[in-house]
């Protein structure tokens, strides 16, 4: 089973919008520990995640790792993301909807996607409906915590559109 | 604290020496501006205004960062669809 990292943004994001369970095309799940903390504070907890049919593992492991100075601009929950990438070779699929670890990681070579590309894999494979992507792409902009300027929301609906 | 407009632009003028009506004529350029850049980035996105238009408006930088953030979501789209 193919080993998928997750930074805090995209399990936050979709979890605010009652999708949680499109994130089981990616699952199994690692969190980093400081990823998994930021999770518990928002409300997410272990049960919630297993009631959605996801299957997950905190890594503590990245304390010993030592950050290079391409870390510096970002948050120290993303920095462990990073980390735990590097430490694995940057083969697993990372997701985030963070730009600046985003960018960081596909120069090294990662792939990496956010919480459009999961609801539009979800679709992609029959787990969402197209009503039901329309309907939930539409709560991800207006109603989650995920940022993206109004300019970019109507990018994204257009995107959206045009699958259908 | 308890900030509103009115006190905002109270702090404005008595800070900066400037009597309100400058006040407001700089917070009225100042929206406009960035209401204007973000109707420009939001037709370019959508393919109505040409990618030479927002270069000249906003300058390479700036049309660097929209550019990668588009990209980033074609690429998104694009990982979602290989599921399929």
């Amino acid at each position: 089973m193919p080993e998928t990292i997750s930074d805090t943004g995209p399990v936050l994001h979709l979890h605010e919008i009652g999708r949680l369970t499109t994130l089981a095309t990616v699952s199994p799940l690692i969190f980093p520990s400081r990823v998994w903390d930021e999770l518990r504070h928002r409300g997410l907890d272990e049960a919630a995640l297993h009631r959605s049919g996801l299957s997950f593992e905190v890594s503590a492991a990245i304390h010993d790792l030592v950050p290079g100075p391409e870390t510096l601009r970002l948050q120290p929950a993303d920095i462990d993301v990073f980390l735990l990438a590097r430490e694995k070779g940057f083969e697993p699929l990372v997701l985030t909807d963070d730009l600046a670890l985003r960018q960081l990681l596909e120069s090294r070579g990662a792939t990496v996607a956010g919480s459009i590309g999961i609801l539009i894999r979800a679709f992609a494979v029959g787990a969402l409906s197209p009503e039901e992507l329309a309907t939930s792409s539409e709560a991800l902009l207006e109603e989650s915590s995920l940022h993206l300027s109004r300019a970019f929301r109507m990018y994204v609906r257009k995107l959206i559109a045009d699958l259908e | 604290m308890k900030d509103t407009l009115a006190e905002h632009l109270e702090f404005l003028v008595s800070r900066r020496g400037q009597d309100e009506a400058t006040v407001l004529a700089q917070a009225l350029r100042k929206g406009i501006d960035a209401l204007y850049e973000e109707a420009l980035v939001e037709e370019f996105l959508l393919g109505r205004v040409a990618r030479e238009a927002v270069l000249q408006a906003l300058g390479p930088e700036r049309l660097d960062e929209i550019e990668y953030q588009r990209n980033v979501l074609q690429r998104e789209v694009g990982w979602g669809l290989k599921g399929a």
